[in-house]
């Protein structure tokens, strides 16, 4: 076998693969946070290190309702960096919602009839959680895009709990699918990559 | 330039190849995406430290082994729900499966660090010297892994077919 021949063999192979556009503002808005979780750490860690240098004495003096927790991560306004993704008013997810359509790979419904109404997810800071009407499902979203557009669901937080049951909704498998966001009134319609609809959610 | 731009310019002029990268080493299509996706953004928080590489491409192919090899010891990677069968109307493109599965399996007869090895230096175009930092080992440890690895692709009887007259 020849180094060309291995070569041509592995890039026909892999050509097979049909990538779709790297989701550069999601790893952008994830390093942000990575780096913002570490220098919070670096803070907390150098602030418990000074006062274990300067006594307990000190720290015991201070009036109780002045007193601010280091390690307690300050939500005003100006620590939190924008950061692309900020949903808008029909990309926000939010809330608690009914999965009133899901649809499979082939375009066809995957929601039994008997699951109607039962499947749900909650939205809030980042992750969800949720229900196929028989196992528990948890995980995380990000959203990116200058209106909150690009949504994805990391498989590596994804995942469920395993009770067997008949006629259960693929719901972890099609979200996996999920690439975009958009929205009306009381609804949101998630996307694949190429805007196909994947999941249409109703709010409770 | 601004080390975000930098990166995104190096995402839009890579992110294809190592996606695919990765499906060769043994990951699904979405565990790819999601694998380079995590390995870029590693890279991208210590961006400074990848632009003073002497070889960026090896550093990022490092970050990317590295990462696929702890996801391999996750347990849970065996695990594979789908929601359907994963056939679709379509063109008949049984002639690219069939050669695409037959690369595949051959491949998944390697060992891992083999895989490693002929996807490094065969799709990645890694040079052995490359390989060596990307891989923590000797140049001379990636010839021999690189010399099994073909010898027993050369043995296979599948990928024997497809280097023949077709």
């Amino acid at each position: 076998m020849t180094d060309q021949n291995l070569s041509d063999l592995l890039e026909g192979a892999a050509e097979r693969t049909q990538v779709g556009p790297p989701p550069v503002e999601l790893m952008v808005a994830g390093a942000r946070r990575t780096r913002r979780r570490r220098a919070m750490l670096l803070t907390a860690s150098t602030v418990a290190g000074v006062v274990a240098v300067v006594g307990g004495t000190t720290l015991l003096s201070l009036p109780s309702s002045t007193s601010h927790d280091p390690l307690t991560p300050s939500h005003s306004p100006s620590s939190s960096p924008s950061v692309p993704g900020e949903p808008t008013g029909k990309t926000d997810l939010t809330g608690t919602w009914t999965v009133s359509t899901l649809v499979g790979a082939g375009g066809q419904s995957v929601l039994p009839a008997s699951a109607r109404g039962k499947v749900r997810l909650t939205f809030a800071d980042g992750r969800i959680t949720g229900t196929t009407g028989c196992n528990d499902v948890f995980g995380t979203y990000q959203q990116s895009g200058n209106t909150g557009q690009d949504l994805r669901f990391p498989r590596s937080k994804l995942g469920s709990t395993l009770v067997g049951c008949s006629d259960e909704p693929p719901l972890v498998s099609r979200l996996l699918a999920v690439r975009h966001v958009s929205g009306s009134a009381g609804i949101r319609t998630l996307h694949a990559a190429n805007w196909m609809i994947v999941i249409q959610l109703r709010r409770m | 330039m601004d080390g975000e731009d930098d990166f995104s310019e190096y995402v839009a002029a890579r992110w294809q190849r190592l996606v695919r990268s990765a499906v060769l080493l043994g990951c699904t299509h979405a565990d790819a995406e999601d694998l380079v996706q995590t390995v870029l953004e590693r890279c991208l928080v210590k961006w400074r430290r990848v632009q003073r590489a002497d070889d960026r491409d090896a550093y990022v192919h490092r970050v990317l082994i590295n990462a696929f090899t702890s996801s391999r010891r996750r347990l849970w990677v065996g695990e594979r729900p789908t929601a359907e069968l994963p056939d679709h109307p379509g063109p008949d493109e049984t002639s690219r499966v069939d050669d695409t599965d037959a690369v595949l399996r051959a491949l998944d007869l390697l060992t891992r660090d083999q895989r490693a090895a002929v996807v490094l230096r065969y799709y990645s175009n890694l040079s052995e010297e490359q390989m060596a930092i990307v891989l923590g080992v000797a140049p001379g440890t990636v010839k021999s892994r690189l010399a099994r690895a073909l010898k027993n692709l050369v043995d296979d009887p599948q990928l024997a077919e497809l280097r023949g007259p077709r």
